[in-house]
């Protein structure tokens, strides 16, 4: 057996980052953001990407330019593309000219486009995502607007076209506009109707199409805003969850979603209406397990300082049992602005999970947003030892120890103990923390035995109220449930294991020999042969039928019932029948009353031997006859009665 | 004593005008009434006492008496002459024919039943 944990230096308590995250807040705050190490992935994503087509050209540049680069192999190589490129379509035109217009010290100009691009303007019927790429064109080669193109016809095409990419493609176009245009105003009106729009999950707020529309559309509306100078209908909580939303794709490896991400991160972390921040801890790389305290970072989207004038307060701490503390520490600042620092130890002396809520206020009127209750998580961890380990060999009735052997966490012990049927094993051994060497329980300790078979049975050791651990192996009692009468040597091994503990034991004690009494019971039947062997034939059984009633009994209740017609019969007499209107109707009436008692012969074999269908084979000529009769003889009786 | 004396008296005076005011025809029927009544009853302290096992013969016995019970009442309903008025149309021998056939069809049906 492998004891993979041996003993380790003791250290005062270790702070172990378990989980960090903001876990809730009463603001939602953004829940990533992105940082350095991000902003160089993604400055690797656009550096490597080959230029294939006007679109790459476009987003590589694009996006360098908005992590703020100046790569000069980058932007010669977007050059050299541009001047061989064939551009041709509005789109062409919108790629090659937003690309030039983002890089540097390019001597392609694409001045003499403008007339083309006019053109196309006039030419036809053009859509809202046409209009979008032509009007951008014209301001990237520094042209102004044409009269042609006003503020209503953008208006009208938000009434025409159904597809939300619209209103982004409109806002963006209402940017290009000079700021004191008429009618801008409108557009601005229009940013309520489409965040109405927008759909909601979970902590994310974002529009039917993904992340291309979602990051078009919040970019649209904040570069309206910043040109018209009145704040968009957007509440700090809706930005945050459109922020939270494009964050989600910050792991992308496609060019076009870095670029959608980075054009509205940018816009969302400096603007003068309102910008989203995130609270988080800013050391994941550095988890040491003898860290001691923590590093926080106050930033906008980008990953940026929000500016001087935040302050973060730690407002609590609420430890593993439940208990918060109140604190309202105002935590200082390091020298870049951005990180806050707690010492942990000053606040959490015991092992256990912690949470701590933070607040940030902003100075009045600054854009950035407060925020309130983020609470972010810290685990303090501790090392164990096993202390004062005895194992005992125990005679049950009477209670004398047989056999004594002293353990040494974490060697073998010096010889195999044996235990038989009339005995008990007994170990007692405490847990103790490495660093200020106090008792302590834990969720998971267990005595594991193996059979040289492999056979593995588990036990529990239990804390006593000294809060010393227990583990007692009744040899009889267990010898069935557990053990199957198997006698023979196991190996045992103390398994240890905590959510708090730093350091996992399974010790490998030993050998114990036990002796069981009974003879192990053999399976009898093979498992695989008891599985797929056929099984016994299920014969169809019909209900038994009831029990009848002594027969002397069913003939007595026949006899009763016979009793009344005997009665009527004695009645009739009595009261005297008139049979004398019998001849009245001459043969009719002796062919009815023959035909009566047929049908009634007839229902008697059809109870005994008949079925319904030969019983009404029978039964139509013989009524027929007895009806025919019967109404022959009733007939001439009342005839012979109104006489 | 004297209420209990009244009480027969009573009765007394009921079996007579009973006697003495109802045509034979109706004392026949009567007569056939109480046979059939007493064997549903037997029948149904059989059912108390044994049991209703087989349940389809007890039930079409049983419902046998009952639908017999019945038809007896619409023929002596139908053929009292107290009742002519009311039942014009029907003449006793049209009353007696209608009984016939409803016995010819109900015993079918119970026979059927009773398995």
């Amino acid at each position: 057996m492998e004891s993979f944990l041996t003993s380790r230096a003791g250290f005062i308590f270790g702070f172990l980052l378990l989980f960090s995250s903001s876990l809730t807040t009463a603001t939602p705050s953004l829940q990533d953001v992105i940082g350095s190490r991000d902003q160089e992935r993604l400055k690797g994503l656009f550096e490597f990407k080959s230029l294939d087509n006007l679109a790459s050209a476009y987003y590589v540049s694009r996006g360098v330019a908005l992590l703020g680069g100046d790569n000069n192999k980058v932007f010669s190589n977007v050059c050299s593309y541009l001047k061989k490129a064939n551009i041709e379509t509005p789109l062409d035109y919108f790629y090659a000219s937003s690309a030039l217009a983002a890089i540097k010290g390019c001597d392609f100009s694409m001045k003499s486009s403008e007339k083309s691009l006019v053109g196309m303007l006039s030419s036809g019927e053009r859509n809202s995502s046409e209009l979008y790429w032509i009007a951008t064109s014209l301001v990237n080669i520094g042209s102004s607007l044409p009269k042609s193109l006003t503020v209503s016809s953008l208006t009208d095409l938000v009434d025409k076209e159904e597809a939300l990419a619209r209103y982004g493609h409109v806002f963006m176009i209402g940017s290009l506009f000079p700021p004191k245009t008429e009618g801008l105003s409108s557009l601005t009106d229009l940013i309520e109707d489409v965040v109405a729009q927008a759909d909601e999950a979970g902590s994310t707020l974002y529009f039917e199409g993904g992340l291309a529309i979602t990051s078009d559309i919040v970019t649209g509306v904040f570069n309206l805003a910043l040109k018209t100078g009145t704040a968009p209908a957007l509440s700090l909580d809706q930005v945050t969850q459109f922020g939270n939303y494009l964050l989600s794709s910050k792991d992308t490896s496609c060019v076009c979603d870095a670029f959608h991400l980075l054009q509205a991160a940018s816009v969302l972390s400096n603007n003068k209406f309102v910008v989203p921040a995130s609270l988080l801890r800013s050391d994941y790389d550095n988890i040491n397990p003898q860290e001691s305290s923590m590093s926080l970072s106050l930033s906008n989207m980008m990953g940026g300082a929000v500016g001087g004038q935040s302050t973060v307060i730690l407002k609590s701490i609420k430890d593993s049992s439940g208990k918060t503390t109140n604190l309202d520490k105002k935590l200082t600042p390091q020298a870049n602005g951005l990180e806050y620092t707690v010492s942990l130890s000053d606040y959490a002396s015991q092992a256990g999970h912690y949470v701590l809520t933070f607040n940030s206020e902003m100075k009045e009127k600054s854009p950035v947003a407060s925020l309130t209750d983020v609470q972010v998580g810290f685990t303090v961890s501790f090392s164990v030892s096993v202390e004062s380990a005895v194992l005992d060999v125990v005679e049950k009735e009477q209670n004398i120890v047989l056999k004594s052997i002293n353990l040494n966490y974490p060697s073998l012990a010096s010889e195999v103990p044996v235990a038989d049927h009339s005995a008990k094993l007994k170990m007692t051994f405490d847990l103790v923390n490495k660093a200020d060497k106090t008792k302590v329980t834990l969720h998971q300790v267990f005595v594991r035995l193996v059979s040289d078979k492999g056979e593995e049975i588990f036990f529990v050791a239990t804390p006593t109220d000294s809060r010393s651990y227990v583990f007692e192996l009744d040899v009889a009692k267990t010898a069935k449930d557990s053990f199957n009468h198997q006698s023979g040597t196991y190996s045992m091994t103390l398994v240890v294991g905590g959510a708090t503990l730093q350091n996992p034991v399974s010790w490998d004690i030993g050998k114990v020999t036990l002796k069981f009494s009974g003879t192990p019971k053999v399976p009898t039947t093979d498992e695989h042969e008891y599985r797929y062997k056929a099984r016994p034939e299920i014969h169809h059984k019909f209900q038994d039928p009831e029990k009848l009633p002594p027969s002397i009994v069913s003939l007595t209740f026949s006899g009763l019932v016979l009793l009344p017609l005997a009665v009527l019969m004695l009645l009739w007499l009595i009261l005297g029948v008139n049979l004398s209107n019998i001849t009245v109707s001459g043969p009719w009436g002796l062919i009815f009353h023959i035909g009566l008692i047929s049908i009634f012969v007839l229902y008697y074999l059809f109870w005994t031997q008949l079925n319904m269908f030969q019983t009404l084979k029978f039964l139509v000529p013989v009524g027929g006859v007895t009806v025919v009769a019967g109404n022959q003889m009733l007939r001439k009786i009342a005839k012979s009665k109104s006489l | 004593m004297a209420a209990e004396g009244g009480f027969f008296s009573v009765l007394g005076d009921l079996f007579r005008s009973y006697s003495d005011d109802t045509p034979r025809k109706l004392k026949l029927i009567d007569a056939y009434l109480s046979y059939i009544l007493v064997t549903g009853v037997i029948q149904f302290i059989y059912c108390c006492l044994v049991g209703t096992f087989p349940f389809n013969s007890f039930l079409s016995g049983f419902i046998s008496t009952v639908a017999s019970f019945i038809l007896g009442v619409c023929l002596r309903i139908q053929t009292n002459p107290q009742n002519r008025a009311e039942f014009n149309s029907i003449t006793p021998e049209r009353a007696f024919g209608d009984f016939v056939f409803a016995h010819a069809v109900l015993h079918l049906v119970v026979i059927n039943f009773i398995g």
